[in-house]
């Protein structure tokens, strides 16, 4: 049963990533060109998810969407994930007065509830930052807001492994044989980590795409006319009583998207126990 | 209490200072950098509010004055006035929200930890049995539930589609029903995971096995001896549980149009109103901050293993 869910959950993410990147390419409508003629269609053959309140193909559009979803739910967590190696390894490395110091203020830091801290960040963000194009504004500042109210647990996870690796043996060999603190570090502490990161990393993606959706969702993420997920849901639900398909499709694919993270990610977790 | 006892109520005092002093240093800097801000010269204010404001933050004072009086008139509770709403405070708004998001949450706190021991229990009480692996795919499945899915879901078709449920605002005990569901669900499902990893770990103890040798039952032994000693994990999740309820609140009041902080929060941000995001910015940030740091405390003074650890 693990096992066939497993399997579902990695097939869809196949299919939804291939369609993500290749499916606006390959079909016939782009997802963005209006049409008056073929207004709030109900999905069928021609309109395989309907068509929403300016005629667009609402499909297409759940596959643009998906583009943004997925990039800052990825970009979002390696970014968190390089800040909090760099954080973690520097604070287990160098133990003591430094550690201490590093450790207390990730400990400030993750007492301030991370939702106000997104939302705030965000918001600051969007108006600060120098780029015209308003996607890449909305998007460089979605990914960032996130990174820095997530890298904190990832930074403590590290430290604790470091400081349980530095101990090891062979590290002490590699020591004793002369080699530097970066080599050593590069290349015998960070490959016995990677692993485990990895899989902490992965963990973030799903709720990156929950957090970019909410902030889509309340006017604070992407803006019209680019598309996520969060905007579809956000157009849908200006109908929901009487075209209750335009938030169906785009929150159903979401959950989906995030229910096969989770259950790759629990599969994997329990196999290599950690 | 003993002496590292108190070391450690100093610590976690020194902690929750400190944190909210970078809550409010942070909100700040924001107030005084984003462009449209109360202070920006070219800001489309209306000049009665400007002028109360730069009086009222002592924008004449040198950086460090303004930071001090800054917090200091925070510290008195005191957070100037709504620029969306300039015959308000921003006190007043607060108090007027905060009645609605602490019952809503309170009454969705009460189902999570009453659903969770009953779930958690059970599963652990039919270990290996298709009922533990239904609840263990059921409870990954409620933890990617996002209330934008669930939500509108629930409205649908027990608001418009079978018409039994009112959707909006909450002026009866109905009007509970939908909102405390969508909110509930996510806390629920990572609650009831933990209550049963802990369970499941107690119950592979040796004093479960003399237990069993004495004769008690199955469920005697859970809720006797196995639950008792399964509470510390669960009262450390209680922190981060009400984080997360709050977070929740969010969107849950935006949905069913729960006149609360959250929706006043949201509408702050899309109002631009930055000194009603700093007010509810310190507020949420404060209330969390203060309970976390008290349950931890209350954390090593019920379980004296922790004391012994340190």
């Amino acid at each position: 049963m693990r096992k066939f869910l497993f399997a579902l959950a990695l097939v869809f993410l196949g299919i939804l990533l291939f369609a993500t990147v290749f499916g606006p390419w390959l079909m016939a409508t782009s997802g963005l060109e209006q049409n008056v003629e073929s207004i709030l269609l109900p999905a069928g053959n021609e309109h395989l998810f309907g068509t929403d309140s300016l005629g667009r193909d609402l499909f297409a559009r759940v596959l643009l969407g998906g583009r943004i979803s997925l990039v800052v739910g990825l970009v979002g967590s390696l970014m968190a994930f390089i800040v909090g190696l760099c954080y973690g390894g520097i604070a287990g490395w160098s133990e003591g007065v430094v550690d201490r110091m590093l450790m207390r203020f990730c400990d400030i830091l993750m007492a301030i509830p991370s939702f106000i801290l997104v939302s705030v960040l965000c918001l600051s963000l969007q108006l600060l930052l120098p780029f015209e194009d308003p996607l890449t504004r909305s998007l460089i500042s979605l990914c960032v807001s996130i990174a820095a109210t997530h890298w904190m647990s990832l930074a403590r996870v590290t430290r604790g492994m470091v400081l349980e690796i530095k101990r090891k043996p062979f590290v002490e060999a590699a020591i004793a044989l002369g080699g530097s603190r970066s080599h050593i570090f590069v290349k015998h502490v960070l490959p016995n980590m990677l692993g485990t990161l990895l899989i902490l990393v992965a963990m973030q993606i799903p709720t990156n795409i929950l957090y970019e959706s909410f902030m889509s969702f309340i006017g604070l993420g992407i803006h019209p006319p680019y598309t996520s997920w969060g905007i579809l849901v956000r157009e849908g639900w200006k109908t929901l009583s009487s075209f209750p398909h335009l938030i169906l499709f785009p929150s159903l694919v979401l959950f989906l998207t995030v229910w096969s993270f989770h259950i790759v990610l629990d599969y994997l977790r329990v196999k290599f126990k950690i | 209490m003993s002496d590292t006892g108190f070391r450690f109520v100093l610590k976690k005092l020194f902690e929750m200072l400190a944190s909210l002093v970078v809550l409010a240093a942070l909100t700040f800097f924001l107030l005084k950098a984003l462009p449209g801000g109360p202070f920006d010269e070219d800001t489309a204010l209306n000049p009665l509010v400007k002028e109360k404001l730069s009086e009222h933050w002592g924008v004449q004072k040198s950086a460090l004055g303004q930071v001090g009086s800054y917090l200091f008139a925070v510290a008195q509770g005191d957070l100037g006035i709504s620029m969306a709403k300039p015959d308000r405070t921003v006190a007043e708004i607060i108090a007027q929200g905060v009645r609605n998001t602490l019952v809503l949450n309170g009454i969705a706190l009460l189902c999570i930890l009453s659903g969770a021991f009953i779930v958690a229990i059970a599963a652990v009480r039919f270990r290996g049995t298709w009922i533990e692996a239904f609840v263990d795919q059921m409870v990954i499945a409620f933890l990617s539930l996002p209330s934008l899915f669930w939500g509108p879901l629930l409205i649908y078709f027990f608001g418009f589609y079978w018409n039994l449920l009112p959707v909006a605002f909450l002026s009866s005990p109905a009007h509970y029903v939908l909102p405390v569901l969508t909110l509930s669900l996510r806390p629920l499902a990572s609650l009831i995971r933990l209550l049963k990893n802990s369970l499941n770990e107690n119950f592979q103890q040796d004093y479960v096995r003399t237990a069993k040798a004495k004769g008690i039952g199955v469920w005697g032994i859970l809720i006797q001896h196995v639950l008792k000693n399964s509470l510390v994990p669960f009262l450390s999740y209680v922190g981060p549980l009400i984080v997360s309820l709050l977070s929740g609140s969010f969107l849950v009041e935006v949905l069913f149009a729960v006149p609360g902080l959250g929706t006043e929060f949201i509408s702050a941000l899309n109002d631009r109103d930055y000194t009603l995001i700093v007010g509810l910015t310190l507020f949420y940030g404060s209330l969390l901050i203060v309970v976390n740091s008290v349950i931890d405390v209350l954390l090593r003074v019920a379980d004296p293993r922790l004391k012994e650890q340190a």
